[in-house]
């Protein structure tokens, strides 16, 4: 189909191509004709001027020295004679034969054009088959999911339209190659988030399985008896926020949970996310200030206010979690051209420069005894990351504004 | 102040391209400038030397004065020099033969004294001195110094003649190769003077040249010379001036300095222009530079201060060099020029130095006044350059918004280059231009000087022309004036008969020639004399149709009214004559004469003679028959030269005739026009190279303050051929600007001067055709430079990796 | 697998003697399809030559660079130009656009110099979502800096390249600009489905990519 619409394409071109050289061709030949004519017409008038003269040397010398010529006379007796312009004479009809010969010269010269012609159209469409060969190629290959044995040599198409559909293949070459990769990474993924879940499980489990071992041992003493129960609710509430954190990272990493990005108002995500963090806030008297212009309450951002007020939580609940009592957290809105600009900063303990880019990482905890202290199942930033990219957005994390404090910038897309 | 100059030598050094291309254009500016002047300088002193040569160096002649007067003369501080010159007697002979005594002085005053070939002037009572064809005449064949000759002479009419024997004591060159020989003069001593004549009988013509102190002009020369002769006791009919020296030694040259001083201004411009040009991007480029001195507190005026210093250290070093250069070049090829002219003009002696110290001290003026209003511009520019604003210079401010392409490719962009700096591109498409539109008007007026042409206005039929020698004025030797001549009449019937029986001659022509006379209160003819021409139809029109002519008539009007018509459009007005004025004249033709009565019915361009009537107004006349003014005579081309000879043998016996061939004539005309051509291509020459300078400096400078964007681009993909046809698309496009600008502008001037000329009857200007093969040559190599330049700048520029060119 | 980047032991060697500069030595990078990848280092470190060089601005003294298995420097000369073009975009730090055109011309003229046709819907898409729609008469030196940069990716992933280096886009810009180009980047790539290499010194820009490259004195160390 495709090589019928080309060779149907090549072909209006070669009619057109020989078309213009015959157009060439007959003005050429028209313009030699004309000249043609005109040197026959300056032969009759030569002899018409002469004829018109007795004396021929002095008509002929002054003719020489480009007088012009007066041949009205002389055509007249001319016309006596018998020998009429445009009639059978001589020159006349060795102006047609002149004639003729242009014409046939100009035939020839036009067979051998297009002779030259076929001959390097030929050619050119026999190199263009081995380039469509080569390209069916790459497709049967693309076919057999074989991305990497294919011909990627890159050439330069001798048809520039066979080599920009060459590229075209090649883009969806990658293209292709890119989405089989992902659901191979994807699987990867999920073999890796198994490991990691089992092996993040397996502690705490361990752990409740010690303390639960401990209290069926009857000598213990009330209070020994009070401690482990209380041990084990703490380790069980852990696995119970683990799990819900495993659950929601499991359910988007399989795709189970896709985000539905919609128009929204984004101050309403904010602000159902801080009221979710509110009493955690409250109890620790951290006051949570929103800096931001009167026209982001209107803001409306293309989001998924579910999981994007999750991510706030995470970070929010975080800030909470490893900021000092009687402190406060400013939450500020900027609008940038293409994105939503959100800092989070609070005035805790910071994160050390070293750890900036592994606090994203999933079940990263941090290495300060601060941190170590609190209990955390390394997941919420790398869940906020996930969420945010899934948004086209970024985020980052760098040191608050007096070296006090950490603040995470959140960027989003507005549309 | 050493600081500024400090900071100027090295910007100088910095920009080492700009410099050298500045230095080059000051060079050949100062060359062009030393040129044009020197040869101004030297046509005027060589004019004033050569009317010596030719006229002789004298203001005038009183004659027939006496022993008293000249001591009169003797005492007024006017004359600075006084000669004497006494007739002693006429010679018995067919021909008009004198004998005259004249004194050193004379002899100087009129050049005789370089014209003594061999020998002394005469001293003794028996010695005689003269040219060759003198002595001929006597008898002698070959002359030589100390030979015998016998003549017979007396005083006066009323004399006898008696016998005299002298001795040859010297031989004068001959003055003129022809044989149109006017009379035959034999000079003798002063003693052979007094012996034939009593003292108080003596009556010299007194030469004298005027104190350089008198302030005399040409138009008060004559009033001036008559009142001092009052004052000697002498009358104004006795006084003669010698008014071609007098016009040409008090001609300051006006015509001269003011075509020099057009030419020099002209050069001031455009050079200034092209210097210009070359600061200017230089300086755009390095605003920064000034911008920074200024933040470090440099005044605008001590900013200006350095620009100009820039600008005057290259003068420094160019002007020294064009001067050296434009001197011997303009030496050299002047020498050569006077040498092509003593070949046709055997009168010119020596060579002129040309170059003159103050005229050389001028030309440096001019350099650096040239340099200066170059710097004008760049000086306000840099004065008002700011550190901060600098940065920001780059590009066009005063645009902010492009319509654009929605597809852009390499075309488009190198458009987008070209209209974004329309001020450069215009810039460098108008020097370039106007430098090739001097080249088209040049090409314009040389190609269509048509030598052919030239000599046939001199020659107008056949191979050979005969025509009267003859003078309207001279008032020393009446014989030498055209109604004597016509009287003798050198050219009649029988003249024409010896000429038909000459082997090989084919055709004769004739035209008439009269003498006119104006009439005085009384109704006599003046001394006035005119040349007047009969011309025929076919000639008539032919002259309507080739000179420009002023007023409206043909052949059938003038001979209709029996009108006549003026021969220099030129001059009419400056001797008062005008359309339909009328004429009451004296017609003379030697045989007889008639009165005139017509109207001027306009004017030729030149055709060689003050006034022409139609052969039908002659025949209406009623003159016998006489009057030969000019014959032709024609024969094959092989025949010239036995033809010639035969024509000068039967012409030998007649005075006031004069033979010129047309091969002569042509090969002259040649000379004159190859001379004019070297000299007006020199100057095209030198003024394309500027302009060539300036364009090879408007595109070294785009392409090196776009190394950049060239990077870019061929970072962003664009391939080293892509760059290149850029380059060459720019390249080209400036060419055919440039092309079009010199079309449009010098194809009009060239054809206006090529008209004007027409009019005033330059050399061989006839017939106007575009000069095309010059148009072609000059687009050819204008693309082939601009080629060559774009290819040699890209290529330099691919030397450097993209990405050093990016980050510089 | 999925590489389409690939060095082995690249070096760069400057000068001779003792002005001897090794500005790159003995890189080994593989860079996977679809990444986002800084290379971060301080000035001097050889981070910029050698993106140049991955761009094939520059030539290596010795290694050699692989794009999609194509070795860029057994190519000619005019071929690499060609397949630069084609593969890969530029995002310098000057932003680089070119004075005498105007907005759209320069986002187009990648492609128009490949003699390709403007995907104009294409182009169009890349216009709203870098939010310069409404510039595209101006002239590029009436913008700002970070409108400037804009158009800079805007023309960088017009024609589709399957690479895009950005040397040190964020240089001349303020922090929240460009913070604001960084996403801009990040998320044109990821909905174009393409590579980006971005050089930075500066870390806190470096924890948007993928992966982050240090290096130090021409090596690299992490």
């Amino acid at each position: 189909m495709c090589g019928k619409m080309s060779s149907r394409t090549t072909k209006r071109k070669m009619i057109k191509q020989v078309a213009v050289s015959l157009l060439i061709f007959i003005l050429f030949d028209a313009a030699l004709i004309f000249i043609e004519y005109g040197n026959y017409k300056e032969k009759i008038n030569l002899l018409s001027t002469v004829v018109s003269q007795e004396d021929t040397v002095k008509i002929v010398t002054g003719i020489l020295k480009g007088e012009s010529l007066d041949y009205s006379e002389g055509e007249a007796i001319l016309k006596e004679y018998g020998f009429e312009r445009n009639r059978d004479n001589v020159i006349y009809r060795r102006f047609w034969m002149q004639c003729g010969k242009i014409i046939g010269l100009s035939i020839l010269l036009f067979g051998a054009e297009m002779i030259l012609f076929l001959i390097i159209t030929r050619k050119r469409e026999s190199r263009e088959i081995t380039e469509i060969k080569q390209l069916e190629k790459i497709v049967s290959d693309y076919r057999k999911e074989n991305f990497n044995d294919q011909i990627v040599s890159f050439r330069i198409f001798s048809n520039t339209e066979l080599g920009r559909l060459y590229l075209e293949i090649e883009a969806l070459g990658n293209t292709l190659q890119l989405l089989h990769k992902r659901m191979r990474a994807e699987k990867e993924e999920t073999k890796s988030l198994v490991t990691d879940i089992s092996h993040q499980l397996k502690t705490p489990v361990a752990a409740l399985k010690t303390s639960f071992e401990i209290l069926q041992n009857e000598n213990l003493i009330k209070e020994e008896q009070m401690e482990f129960t209380e041990r084990c609710n703490m380790q069980l509430r852990g696995i119970e926020n683990l799990l819900s954190a495993l659950v929601n990272i499991s359910r988007m990493e399989s795709g189970m949970i896709t985000i539905r990005p919609e128009e929204n108002y984004l101050f309403d995500t904010i602000l159902e996310a801080v009221n979710r963090v509110y009493e955690k806030a409250m109890n620790k008297h951290i006051s949570i200030e929103l800096d931001a212009d009167e026209t982001v309450e209107e803001l409306v951002v293309i989001h998924d206010p579910k999981w994007i007020a999750e991510a706030f939580i995470n970070i929010l609940e975080n800030a909470i979690k490893y900021s000092p009592e009687n402190t406060s957290i400013t939450i500020r809105v900027m609008n940038m051209t293409t994105f939503l600009r959100m800092e989070i900063e609070d005035q805790g303990i910071g994160i050390p420069k070293e750890e900036y880019n592994k606090v994203f990482q999933r079940f990263f905890r941090g290495s300060l005894e601060e941190v170590k202290k609190e209990s955390g199942s390394g997941v919420g930033l790398y869940l906020t990351r996930e969420i945010i990219n899934r948004h086209h957005g970024t985020i980052r994390v760098s040191a608050g504004k007096y070296g006090v404090g950490t603040v995470f910038t959140i960027q989003l897309p507005r549309a | 102040m050493k600081t500024l100059t400090a900071v100027a030598i090295q910007n100088n050094k910095k920009n080492k391209t700009r410099s050298i291309l500045i230095i080059i254009a000051i060079v050949l500016t100062t060359i062009l400038l030393t040129i044009i002047a020197n040869y101004c300088y030297g046509i005027i002193k060589n004019n004033r030397e050569h009317a010596g040569d030719y006229y002789g160096v004298y203001h005038g002649m009183y004659r027939s004065i006496s022993q008293e007067q000249i001591e009169q003369m003797e005492l007024r501080s006017e004359f600075s020099k006084i000669g004497r010159m006494a007739y002693a007697g006429e010679i018995e002979s067919e021909r008009n033969m004198a004998l005259y005594w004249v004194d050193t002085v004379t002899m100087q005053m009129m050049n005789m004294e370089n014209l003594l070939e061999k020998g002394t002037m005469p001293e003794k009572t028996d010695e005689i001195i003269a040219n060759r064809s003198f002595f001929e005449q006597l008898g002698i064949e070959n002359p030589q110094v100390g030979d015998e000759v016998t003549l017979y002479s007396r005083i006066d009419n009323k004399s006898k003649f008696s016998k005299n024997k002298f001795k040859i004591s010297g031989i004068i060159q001959e003055q003129n190769t022809q044989l149109e020989q006017k009379s035959y003069i034999g000079y003798v001593s002063q003693k052979f003077y007094n012996d034939q004549t009593e003292e108080d009988t003596r009556y010299y013509n007194v030469y004298f040249q005027l104190n350089d102190a008198v302030k005399i002009n040409y138009d008060n020369a004559e009033q001036f010379i008559q009142e001092l002769g009052k004052k000697c006791g002498i009358d104004e009919k006795q006084t003669i001036i010698n008014s071609y020296y007098i016009m040409w030694s008090t001609d300051p040259g006006i015509e001269t300095i003011v075509g020099g001083s057009i030419l020099i201004l002209g050069v001031v411009v455009f050079s200034s222009v092209v210097i210009y040009n070359i600061f200017q991007v230089g300086i755009v480029q390095k605003i920064q530079e000034y911008g920074k001195i200024k933040a470090l507190g440099a005044t605008k005026k001590q900013l200006k201060k350095i620009v100009q210093t820039e600008g005057i250290i290259l003068a420094f070093i160019g002007v020294p060099i064009g001067l050296l250069l434009g001197c011997i070049i303009g030496n050299l090829t002047f020498a050569w020029i006077m040498e092509q002219a003593k070949m046709v003009d055997s009168k010119l002696e020596g060579t002129t130095n040309i170059v003159s110290i103050p005229i050389l001290f001028i030309v440096i003026i001019i350099a650096f006044i040239t340099v200066r209003l170059a710097l004008e511009k760049p000086m306000r520019m840099v004065a008002k350059a700011s550190p901060v604003e600098a940065i920001r210079f780059e590009g066009n401010k005063n645009q902010s918004v492009r319509k654009g392409h929605r597809h852009v490719s390499v075309k488009e962009m190198t458009m987008a280059n070209i209209s974004a700096n329309k001020k450069r591109t215009v810039g460098t498409i108008l020097t370039m231009g106007l430098s090739c539109v001097l080249f088209v008007v040049i090409a314009n007026f040389v190609g269509n000087m048509d030598a052919e042409y030239s000599a046939r206005q001199n020659i107008e039929y056949g191979q050979i022309m005969i025509d009267l020698d003859y003078s309207l004025s001279d008032e020393a030797y009446p014989e030498n004036n055209l109604d004597s001549i016509l009287k003798e009449d050198p050219l009649g019937e029988d003249t024409i008969q010896q000429i038909e029986t000459i082997d090989g001659v084919t055709d004769i022509r004739v035209r008439k020639q009269l003498a006119m006379k104006t009439m005085n209160e009384e109704g006599k003819p003046s001394d006035e004399i005119f040349s007047v021409m009969v011309l025929n139809r076919e000639d008539f029109e032919k002259y309507r149709k080739d000179s420009g002519i002023v007023g409206d008539f043909t052949y059938d009007t003038v001979a209709e009214e029996n009108g006549i018509i003026y021969g220099y459009s030129y001059f009419m007005e400056d001797h008062d004559y005008f359309i339909g004025q009328n004429l009451d004249m004296r017609l003379e033709n030697g045989a007889s004469s008639c009165d005139y009565n017509g109207t001027i019915q306009g004017a030729f361009g030149n055709v060689g003679s003050e006034w022409v009537i139609t052969e039908e107004t002659y025949k209406q006349l009623g003159l016998k028959e006489g009057g030969n003014g000019q014959i032709w005579v024609d024969c094959k081309e092989e025949d010239v030269e036995s033809v010639k000879e035969q024509l000068e043998d039967i012409l030998l016996v007649k005075d006031h005739v004069e033979i010129n061939t047309y091969a002569d004539e042509l090969q002259a005309s040649q000379l004159s026009m190859k001379m004019m051509r070297l000299m007006c291509y020199v100057l095209v020459m030198i003024v394309g190279l500027i302009g060539f300078i300036n364009m090879a400096n408007t595109m070294i400078i785009s392409i090196i303050t776009r190394r950049r964007e060239f990077g870019m681009l061929q970072a962003i993909g664009m391939t080293n051929s892509q760059l290149n046809q850029m380059l060459q698309t720019e390249g080209f496009l400036f060419t055919i600007g440039t092309v079009f600008v010199s079309m449009l502008i010098g194809v009009p001037i060239g054809y206006g001067l090529f008209q004007y000329g027409k009019e005033h009857s330059w050399m061989g200007l006839y017939q106007y055709h575009l000069p095309w093969m010059e148009i072609i040559g000059m687009v050819i190599v204008i693309g082939i430079l601009q080629t060559i330049l774009s290819f040699i700048l890209s290529r330099n520029i691919r030397k450097e990796s993209v990405i050093s060119r990016i980050q510089y | 697998m999925d590489t389409i980047l690939k060095t082995e032991h690249l070096c760069k060697i400057y000068g001779t003697g003792n002005n001897l500069v090794n500005a790159v030595q003995d890189v080994n990078l593989s860079i996977e399809q679809g990444e986002f990848v800084t290379i971060v280092g301080k000035s001097g470190s050889g981070k910029s030559t050698l993106l140049h060089m991955l761009g094939g601005l520059d030539h290596p003294t010795s290694g050699s660079i692989f794009i999609r298995d194509q070795n860029l420097f057994q190519m000619k000369e005019e071929e690499r130009a060609v397949f630069r073009r084609r593969k890969i975009g530029f995002v310098f730090q000057a932003f680089n656009l070119i004075s005498s055109i105007n907005v759209w011309e320069n986002i187009v003229l990648p492609i128009g110099l490949d003699g390709r046709q403007v995907d104009e819907v294409f182009v169009e898409d890349i216009i709203k979502t870098l939010g310069i729609e409404n510039k595209l008469h101006n002239l590029p030196n009436t913008l700002s800096g970070g409108q400037q940069q804009r158009v800079a990716i805007a023309r960088a992933i017009a024609s589709k390249p399957d690479i895009i280096l950005a040397d040190e886009p964020t240089g001349n810009l303020d922090s929240k600009t460009s913070d604001e180009v960084v996403g801009l980047l990040k998320m044109s790539v990821q909905k174009y489905g393409q590579t980006l290499i971005m050089i930075t010194h500066d870390e806190d820009i470096a924890q948007i990519a993928d992966r982050t490259i240090v290096i130090e004195d021409g090596k690299v160390v992490r």
